[in-house]
């Protein structure tokens, strides 16, 4: 085998060896004929003649001696391209401009293309990724809506004989501060149960992971720290393992370091045991219906699918239903695969992102066409004589294909590099953490895709025009000059099928574009509810060791808000307990007090007939709706004296007296039996005492929910938020507040600040990116569509120079020339503005979910995009036809 | 080239030049000289022939080359018969036998 591949691959690679022995053994062999001729009695002169005479055409055998390496293709195309490069060398214009356009577009393309790679279609970083699920709990009549599992309910899976899961653990974030190395800091952390670690197959670094009675509530906690805080909090240190360090000021003794990649749930810095202490067990009833609700992971067991998963899912949640009837009627469960629920909120946007490059590549294909088609029929002369000397239409139009490949690859080696510095930039300016973020990067799937797109773009734009230039070319094109034969008419034609195919491409991105930027105006203009200027904002975590009684975090937060007051430059401050944008609120059940529906108390599911009430749960201080400028519609805010022992209270916001309390007044009325285990400890009804404007609290994009705020005094929340309303810039009080907060405890760790505004950007960070993307993909579109039209309708007329003069000559004024070239320029765009509007009727329905306060098919945009591409395009028409009808008739006439 | 040399039936050159490289390697100006002498005169090959069959034989791994030193001391290239050329050499004589005896009872019958 290797002997017969060996001389091939010399042939291949070793060409101009080979080509130079081949001579070298033929002249061998001719002069050694010459000296047999000599022998023979000739004169040296003689037997050359004869020799040469016998010798016959020796470029052919060198040719068969080739055929017989098996390399006549490849030494063809080699061959090929090299006559491509020099003729391309003689037009750098156009080499140029072809090779940057098809740069853009393939860069762009594969730019994306690495980040949908990369993101969607790599696997978790995990063995056998794809068996890892989520579980979720589905409640009867809710829908599609899925929640999270209960910690009882899924104890109760845990504990459950099940076929389909082989492990099943809960994972719940945790913020922990660290004292006692360097400054007091604020972590992200998960809390795992037993299982975890197993269930995603992952071994530690160093040391070991936890153990299953680690779970138990005790003195000292175990921990296991992410290799990244390893490095940088404890230099690394290998003797880490068994050393105490301080989480929330308990002590917690290191068990494990992870290894350096392991980054689950996303952004962890450490893991420490999910703890429910006595509370929960597999067999309580309190707490099971959806109380305090936690993700689950779970991983699939060899050979076991999603929907045999899901069969026994619901089979296990009916045997739940009939052991704890109170509180899991209609319950059952469910599961998605992880790595879906992972990148659904990226995927959307990715493949927004990919349909749009894939346009701007269309069109720069389709303008590279017309590129190649001009240049073709300029080159018709050359084509024809070269078919005139019997080279075969197959060699032509093979010649002009290979020429469009060369350019073709050449925009892709400049797209790769385009594309290794887009992605870079995208991956840094895209609005979020991105899901597997080390595995964005040019790989061979990426060079494979690159390659393969440089190549179908290539072929692409070159096929047609291919074609077009070597018809006919053998006696139609000689005769005529190429003017006005039969070629140039289908030229004609599939120039027009060009710039209707651009104008359309083009009307499509920029429709798409257009909606997602007035919905993102929209979505930056709407009204909030409240006043976003001026606040500054941060998170203050207590932990329970120093803060365990309600006394002392009423305590620390009056001091606090108190201290802050009092530093200039502070309007008013005030707690919340979840900031509004930026985190969703408490979603809770709840009973309205003179509603004529049975209540359903948290402790048990509805029974049939029954109605649940749901409400958002947002707990304040007394400043709250002062310091953000909501309205106060009816009765009054939160007060001082509303603190613990008076009667507890409520404030409801508009949304709330309209859904429960419809043409009725509120002031007075009742809230009870909240599913919230806090507030249902301080009582089991609240009063309602003011009504408030709404605010947008949850998403800017979603309508005010109803909302119930309760006082903090009266259910003290150790982790709030606090905002600050300003007299001039907020970020100067950053300085003192954090002053303040030393000053009151020194072990808590310094807050992030945010002005509210930035929280607000932050929240539209993603559409305005989307936007901002497919804004610019656009502008190329249309820069290319609008230079692509402007190409091909100056070639037209330059094609009928001729015709024109002749026009001139016989005495067409040039107001009736530039009329009838724009006519007919006319006809193309408003073809091609139809078909483009009927595409994007049918497309930006894809967009639905994206927008805000505009509709898909919104007139206004598409008529402006019609509008400006129309414009564009009779401008790019007026030019030629302006320069027609300006020819010197004399000179036009000559254009031979 | 004369016109009453005799073509060469097709396909027979490849078995004719494994044949004449069994006895040693040869170069390709020996093997045009020992076709023309083997056969008195019959039998003449063309340069245009000969190349791209012994290509053709390497490619197959029939044959492999080697540059060498003529007996006049010039460079020059060396074919030898290789062990799969001796197998193919054997497996065509084997069929130009069967195909020469074939021939020869037809062209018998009266």
């Amino acid at each position: 085998m290797l002997n017969r591949l060996k001389p091939r691959l010399r042939a291949l690679f070793r060409r101009a060896k080979v080509e130079q022995e081949l001579d070298e053994e033929l002249s061998y062999h001719l002069e050694k004929d010459v000296q047999r001729h000599i022998a023979q009695g000739m004169s040296l002169e003689e037997a050359r003649l004869a020799v040469r005479r016998g010798f016959g055409n020796v470029e052919l055998f060198k040719e068969e001696s080739r055929d017989a390496r098996g390399t006549r293709l490849f030494d063809d195309f080699v061959q090929d391209v090299r006559y491509v490069i020099r003729t391309l060398r003689k037009s750098p214009g156009f080499t140029t401009a072809v090779v940057l356009t098809l740069a853009l577009g393939i860069g762009m393309t594969t730019a994306i293309f690495t980040m949908i790679h990369g993101v969607l279609l790599r696997s978790l970083p995990f063995k056998e990724p794809d068996r890892l699920v989520l579980l979720y709990t589905v409640m009867e009549g809710e829908g599609e809506y899925e929640r999270l599992l209960s910690p009882p309910n899924f104890m109760s899976l845990q504990a459950e004989p099940r076929r389909s899961f082989a492990e099943i653990a809960a994972v719940r974030h945790t913020s922990p501060t660290l004292v006692g190395v360097g400054e007091a800091q604020r972590l992200e952390g998960a809390g795992v149960s037993a299982g975890f670690f197993e269930a995603l197959r992952v071994r530690p670094f160093l040391g070991r992971t936890f153990r299953p009675e680690e779970s138990e509530p005790g003195e000292v906690r175990a921990v296991v720290l992410g290799h990244a805080l390893w490095q940088q909090q404890f230099g690394g240190d290998r003797d880490i393992i068994g050393r105490a360090i301080t989480l929330d000021r308990k002590p917690h003794t290191v068990v494990g370091v992870m290894p350096p990649r392991f980054d689950f749930p996303s952004e962890c810095a450490l893991w420490v045991p999910l703890e429910y202490g006595g509370e929960f067990s597999a067999t309580t009833t309190a707490h099971r219906y959806l109380h305090s609700v936690v993700p689950v992971l779970a991983r699939l067991r060899p050979g076991v699918s999603l929907e045999a998963a899901r069969a026994e899912l619901r089979l296990l949640g009916r045997r739940l239903e009939e052991r704890f009837p109170e509180t899991n009627r209609g319950t059952s469960f469910t599961t998605r695969p992880l790595h879906e629920e992972i990148v659904e909120d990226v995927r959307t946007p990715l493949l927004l992102l990919f349909g749009a490059v894939g346009l701007v590549l269309v069109i720069a294909c389709a303008n590279v066409a017309s590129l190649l088609l001009a240049r073709a029929a300029g080159r018709r002369d050359e084509i024809a004589v070269r078919a005139a000397l019997g080279a075969q239409r197959g060699r032509i139009v093979r010649q002009l294909v290979t020429e469009s490949l060369v350019l073709g690859l050449g925009g892709g080696l400049l797209g790769l590099g385009l594309a290794f510095w887009a992605t870079d930039r995208l991956v840094t300016m895209w609005p979020e953490e991105l899901p597997g973020l080390d595995a964005i990067r040019v790989d061979g799937t990426v060079l494979a895709f690159t390659f393969g797109i440089a190549i179908g773009a290539s072929l692409l734009a070159g096929v047609v025009p291919a074609f077009r230039a070597s018809a006919g070319g053998r006696s139609a094109t000689l005769q005529s000059g190429g003017r006005s034969g039969l070629g140039s008419q289908r030229g004609q034609r599939t120039r027009s099928v060009l710039v209707v195919g651009q104008l359309a491409l083009a009307v499509v991105l920029l429709v798409g574009a257009g909606l997602l930027l007035e919905s993102f105006a929209r979505l930056t203009t709407v009204d909030t509810g409240f006043r976003t200027e001026r606040i500054l904002s941060f998170q203050i975590g207590l932990p329970d060791t120093g803060y365990g009684s309600l006394g002392q975090v009423r305590a620390f937060y009056n001091q606090f808000l108190e201290r802050v007051r009092q530093q200039p430059g502070v309007r008013s401050a005030a707690t919340i307990s979840r900031l509004p944008i930026e985190q969703g609120p408490d979603n809770s059940g709840f009973r309205a007090e003179g509603r004529t529906l049975r209540g359903v108390r948290g402790q048990r599911a509805p029974s049939p007939g029954e109605e649940q009430l749901f409400i958002d749960l947002r707990i304040v201080s007394p400043a709250f709706f002062e310091t953000m400028g909501v309205p106060l519609l009816r009765g009054r805010g939160i007060r001082e004296q509303d603190a613990a022992g008076s009667l507890p209270t409520v404030v409801i916001n508009h949304a709330a007296a309209k859904r429960f309390f419809a043409g009725e007044d509120p002031l007075g009325r009742r809230l009870r039996d909240f599913w919230d285990d806090q507030i249902a400890e301080v009582a089991d009804a609240f009063t309602i005492v003011g009504v408030v404007g709404d605010m947008r609290s949850r998403r800017l994009d979603r309508a005010p929910a109803p909302e119930v705020y309760f006082a903090h005094a009266q259910v003290p929340l150790s982790s709030m938020w606090v905002t600050v309303r300003a007299a001039g810039d907020p970020l100067t009080l950053t300085g003192p507040i954090r002053r303040e907060l030393k000053a009151l405890d020194p072990s808590l760790p310094v807050p992030e600040f945010r002005t509210f505004e930035q929280v607000i950007a932050d929240s539209v960070s993603r559409p305005r990116f989307v936007a901002t993307l497919v804004t610019l993909f656009s502008a190329v579109a249309l820069t290319l569509a609008a230079v692509g039209i402007f190409g091909l309708l100056s070639f037209a007329v330059a094609q009928r120079t001729h015709e024109i003069g002749i026009r001139i000559a016989l005495g067409a004024s040039p107001r009736t020339l530039v009329e009838t070239v724009v006519r007919e320029a006319l006809v193309l765009v408003v073809i091609g503005l139809a078909l483009g509007i009927g595409g994007a009727l049918a497309l930006t329905r894809v967009l639905e979910a994206q927008l805000y306060g505009v509709s898909a098919t919104d007139p206004v945009t598409f008529t402006i995009v019609a509008l400006v591409l129309g414009g564009i395009a009779l401008i790019a028409s007026l030019i030629p036809a302006w320069r027609a009808a300006t020819v010197d008739p004399l000179v036009a006439l000559r254009a031979e | 080239m004369g016109k009453n040399k005799t073509d060469l039936l097709a396909g027979t050159l490849d078995l004719i030049v494994l044949k004449l490289l069994q006895s040693g390697p040869a170069n390709g100006w020996d093997i045009t000289q020992r076709i023309h002498v083997l056969s008195r005169d019959i039998l003449s090959i063309n340069y245009g022939s000969l190349y791209p069959a012994l290509h053709r034989l390497e490619a197959r791994g029939w044959i492999s080359s080697e540059w060498g030193a003529s007996e006049n001391n010039r460079r020059a290239k060396f074919y030898t018969l290789t062990a799969a050329g001796r197998r193919q050499l054997a497996a065509e004589r084997q069929t130009w036998e069967r195909f020469s005896t074939a021939l020869e009872l037809i062209l018998q019958t009266r």
